[in-house]
């Protein structure tokens, strides 16, 4: 028995050691190469060297690919491999070709912890692009900036931008700045009173919480706020609640699979105001919600598509059409939009840097005023690391997406407020 | 509000007790404890909108079809994994551990076969809600409470009146006995393991049209179908409708009269303490083993 | 004589399997990943350590555990954020909240078997999560989870993934070797023979709802400390990674290590995690594929593959010794 523990224990200690090493052996050696190409770039003569040794650019990347949210990591995946083909195809980075590292964090800080380490030091990845999950960034974007990686952040929360991590950039909204816009967009709509109905994590919890401190600045009472957890399909207890409050508008700050079915279920609970939304909503929760999705209007850089058709956008439409022939269908959600936009930046501050420095693009991306990405112009200029400013005004009506102020100025508008005021 | 609430309740709890019925029909015949039900639940949804609005079959012949398949799933898993453990003498728990497995791998191919997106369950009705007094409800909750009684009653009619249901309860409660009886043990088995996957397969079908269908739609009802399983009484079949119910019925009370933030920490109380006060379950089902 | 000498031979065999584990940042210098890989898996070795005492020896599922993961987590973490007690103290603090805490959940789901209790834990898990992520006056920080330092020890900071290896492998083996003292005393006895019959443990004067609380208790200060070093080696926690499917991962390390030995967790949670980390490039398959290993591993040596390898050992001593004995009487 003793000798067999014993033996065990030895086994054990082999199996132990063979794992880690052929776990890790093959990476050890690659990643000595790429650190000696690091220490070369730190000098300045990154392009030269890159060339010589036949070096490439690291682009990483970690998303939620699996789970609930698996949607815009996939598709924030296939933007990417988007835009680094087309930076390939013009020459790379500076002379420099790019590759892609991707990894599953499936949602978990745990996760993205391992992947974002992993990223940093095993791939050396030059940038990097973090989670759409917000409790992921504030996991990893420290130890990303620590580590001079130049990051953009996929994730629409205030918080992980207030961190001060000089690295860290966003070309995609910050919801602090779209709260107010629409905020003025319910008081065109002449609404008194809202509800909140939120998720629970942290960027759903930011966004509420900004948009009800700026209801409040203008004016507008928030008389509830109602809250479901992830996984959650039936929201009878809640909407019966916001029912009861009289609201005009409900304001919601969710993802995914959610907006559906909480649209859906509202409207069936005989709601007719209008519901307002932190983001263009998803084209597949259109369709689950179906007419049931009229006549919610949000703030937003850009639009989601069900068809090519509806799309008058120049830039996004050509983006889109590259899309669809690449990866059979439309983009659901904007996150494919967040990391095309993300991916412009950089490659606009190593064109401006001339060099794929991290400090010198950092730099570079700081003095970035006039891009113009899909979601229009990108300035960095302000020294909020923030790209985008500028936002328009949205509503539903009839199954389409249009500008308030056009629906505003029409008859379909004053009609729309007959009826409710007849009500 | 309250009967609105009630109402509520009873359509999102009768969906619980669906899949707290194939808890119990394992449980009952035999004696085993699965987790794959939530995600079967899925993948009867996905199958259902591929077969209803991919294929454009009509709904009957899609359901029968989604539910058949779902059976033959059920008693492909029983065949291929539980028999080969259960022959293995392990301890129940590695069948608990392998039916994890199942779901991860269900949970993770649906995403990988059906896409990532929230598929769209065209309506199966024409009229889309029913008026109850001043509330009205999508027809298919109406039918989901429908069909979760009826199967209720037919399951538990099935497993007490019928000889095969008789013969799924003398092969949990001794296999060699049963066998010596001349009961085929792994066909019953198998049976029981294809019908708790055929139930749940019919809950995705009724739910997908008022959820939409996406990869983890069954997880939380699958866990929430458990808690009202046990609450029932495990292995009692009008216990998991009536844990189902409850369930239902507090968790949408506590969300619309006090507070949706923290609704299932205070359901998950109740629940405790409710075990911790009655053990056994409501209908006072005697567990099998120690 | 004999069992002085055989004792000694395993004790080298521990330090010789100690002192291999001490060596292997030299095999990963300058590679901090593979060393903070490293440190995961001994903060599991601990975590599904307590859980096997719990289930491995005294029989009671538990499908809660990563409740008292949280507890040590966020117990550590808060004592040090807001009263500023070192770091090594709050730890182990956390930890005797977490016992405590276990001590009083058992106590009255003690009396709950199989189905019953594995759905208790559940639900306690559960409420633990909703705690910390609806804190009463906000002092989790909730969802935007909370930022901690990491160990300092007299004022020596553990502050790279290699010194926090040291630290981690210090604990491994202190916890470990208390687990074997603690499984071969009267209380290590006890809970062998509540998990084989409760009744007849009861029978011979066993006092079995003392002994299941004992077990419980142990467990969650194992699994709390695990938690607490996870707390100050990633320094960032948030409700998000105390969810069940922590408990899951832990019951299922566990399991595929094999129950009831030392070895077993050590090799589940080495293994385990290796796996997931081998899988990271299989991006969106990860799961998938994890999934199916997982199932295939289970189908084909139930047991774990530590309880599998240990029992296919000693078949073979036994058939060596038969042999041995034929001879020898020949």
């Amino acid at each position: 028995m003793k000798k067999l523990k014993r033996m065990a224990a030895m086994l054990m200690a082999a199996c132990m050691m063979a794992g880690m090493l052929a776990g890790c052996g093959s990476d050890t050696s690659e990643s000595a190469g790429t650190q000696a190409q690091t220490t070369a770039a730190a000098e300045g003569d990154s392009q030269e060297a890159a060339s010589e040794s036949g070096e490439t650019y690291k682009i990483g990347m970690y998303q939620v690919m699996s789970g609930a949210n698996a949607i815009y990591g996939e598709e924030a995946l296939n933007a990417l491999n988007m835009a680094v083909e087309k930076m390939n195809a013009e020459g790379g980075l500076n002379g420099v070709p790019v590759e892609v590292v991707v990894y599953d964090d499936q949602g978990s800080p745990e996760e993205a912890v391992k992947a974002v380490t992993k990223l940093i030091d095993v791939d050396q990845v030059d940038a990097c692009i973090s989670s759409c999950i917000s409790s992921c960034i504030l996991a990893t974007a420290g130890a990303l900036n620590d580590a001079e990686i130049i990051t953009f952040g996929t994730g629409l929360s205030p918080t992980y931008m207030e961190q001060g991590w000089e690295y860290v950039f966003r070309a995609c909204v910050n919801s602090d700045y779209t709260a107010p816009q629409t905020v003025d967009l319910a008081k065109k709509l002449d609404i008194q009173t809202v509800a909140i109905f939120r998720g629970q994590d942290e960027s759903a919890i930011a966004t509420a919480d900004t948009f009800s401190e700026e209801c409040e600045a203008q004016g507008i009472q928030v008389v509830t706020e109602e809250a479901y957890n992830d996984g959650d399909s039936d929201f009878s207890g809640q909407i019966t609640k916001i029912m009861n409050s009289g609201a005009d508008a409900v304001f919601m700050s969710t993802v995914g699979a959610t907006y559906g079915m909480f649209i859906k279920q509202l409207r069936q609970y005989g709601f007719e105001g209008i519901i307002l939304n932190k983001e263009a909503l998803p084209t597949d929760a259109v369709e689950v919600a179906a007419d049931a999705a009229d006549y919610v209007a949000f703030a937003a850089p850009y639009l989601t598509y069900a068809s090519l058709d509806e799309c008058d956008d120049e830039s996004i439409r050509s983006f889109l059409e590259e899309y669809q022939e690449e990866f059979g269908a439309l983009p659901a959600t904007d996150c494919a939009f967040r990391v095309y936009d993300s991916l412009l930046v950089l490659w606009e501050g190593a064109k401006r840097a001339g060099s794929n420095d991290a400090s010198a693009v950092k730099d570079a991306i700081n003095q970035i005023s006039d891009l113009q990405g899909l979601c229009g112009t990108l300035d960095f200029t302000d020294g909020s690391r923030e790209g985008i400013h500028s936002f328009k005004q949205f509503i539903r009506v009839n199954g389409a997406n249009m500008l308030l102020d056009d629906w505003m100025a029409s008859d379909a508008y004053q009609e729309w407020k007959q009826n409710r005021n007849t009500d | 509000m309250f009967w609105q609430l009630l109402i509520s309740g009873l359509v999102i709890g009768s969906v619980y007790g669906l899949i707290a019925l194939g808890y119990s029909l394992i449980y009952k015949a035999s004696g085993l404890m699965t987790f794959a039900q939530g995600d079967l639940l899925t993948l009867g949804a996905f199958l259902g909108v591929t077969l209803y609005s991919g294929l454009n079959l009509p709904f009957a012949v899609s359901l029968v079809l989604a539910v058949l398949l779902a059976f033959f799933l059920g008693m492909g898993v029983e065949k291929f994994i539980i028999r080969r453990l259960l022959d293995k003498k392990v301890m129940a728990i590695y069948i608990v551990l392998a039916t994890i497995a199942v779901s991860y791998i269900i949970q993770n191919g649906t995403m990988l076969g059906f896409g990532t997106k929230t598929l769209y369950f065209p309506a199966i009705f024409p009229f889309k809600t029913i008026k109850i007094g001043s509330i009205s409800v999508q027809t298919e909750s109406v039918v989901c409470i429908i069909v979760a009684v009826l199967c209720m009653l037919v399951l538990h009619f099935f497993m007490s009146k019928t000889k095969l249901g008789t013969a799924m309860r003398a092969a949990s409660m001794d296999r060699l006995a049963a066998e010596a009886r001349g009961i085929d043990v792994s066909l019953t088995t198998g049976i029981t393991w294809g019908l708790a996957a055929g139930l749940a397969a019919l809950g995705g079908m009724l739910i997908g049209p008022v959820f939409g269908v996406y990869t983890t739609l069954g997880s939380t009802i699958g866990k929430k179908g458990s808690a009202a399983a046990v609450t029932g009484g495990y292995g009692n079949m009008y216990g998991a409708m009536v844990g189902g119910l409850l369930l239902g019925i507090v968790e949408t009370m506590v969300a619309g009269l006090w507070t949706s933030e923290l609704k299932d920490m205070i359901s998950y109380i109740i629940l405790l303490v409710f075990l911790f006060l009655k053990p056994t379950g409501l209908f006072n089902e005697r567990a099998i083993q120690d | 004589m004999n069992g002085k000498k055989s004792f000694s031979r395993k004790t080298a065999g521990y330090l010789l399997l100690i002192g291999l584990v001490a060596c292997l940042p030299a095999f990963l210098s300058g590679f901090p990943y593979g060393i903070l890989i490293c440190c995961f898996i001994m903060i599991y070795i601990i975590a599904v350590s307590g859980l096997d005492v719990v289930f491995g020896y005294c029989g009671q599922i538990s499908m809660g555990h990563a409740a008292f993961f949280a507890i040590g987590a966020y117990g550590s973490a808060l004592l040090h954020g807001y009263f500023d007690i070192p770091i090594p103290i709050t730890m182990l603090i956390g930890s005797l909240m977490a016992g405590l805490i276990g001590a009083l959940i058992a106590w009255p789901a003690s009396k709950l078997v199989f189905h019953f209790l594995s759905l208790a834990t559940m639900a306690f898990g559960e409420i633990v999560y909703q705690f910390i992520s609806h804190s009463p006056g906000n002092i989790t920080n909730n969802y935007v989870g909370y930022y901690t330092e990491s160990v300092s020890i007299f004022g020596f900071a553990l502050d790279t993934n290699l010194k926090f290896f040291y630290f981690a492998l210090i604990c491994t083996v202190i916890f470990l070797a208390a687990k074997n003292r603690i499984i071969d005393s009267k209380v290590g006895r006890a809970f062998i023979a509540v998990r084989e019959s409760s009744h007849a443990a009861g029978g011979m004067g066993i006092n079995v709802r003392k002994y299941k609380v004992t077990a419980f208790a142990i467990s969650a200060f194992y699994t709390a400390f695990a938690g607490s070093m996870y707390a100050h080696l990633v320094k960032y926690i948030s409700p998000d990674t105390f969810m069940q499917k922590q408990s899951v991962m832990f019951l299922t390390m566990l399991l595929f290590g094999g129950t009831a030995s030392t070895f077993g967790p050590i090799c589940g949670a080495a293994i385990v995690m290796l796996l997931n980390e081998l899988l990271r490039s299989a991006e969106r398959y990860q799961m998938l594929i994890y999934g199916i290993m997982l199932l295939v591993v289970i189908v084909l040596i139930p047991g774990g593959i530590y309880g599998t390898i240990e029992q296919k050992v000693k078949s073979y001593m036994k058939k060596k010794k038969e042999v041995r004995a034929g001879a020898e009487s020949k």
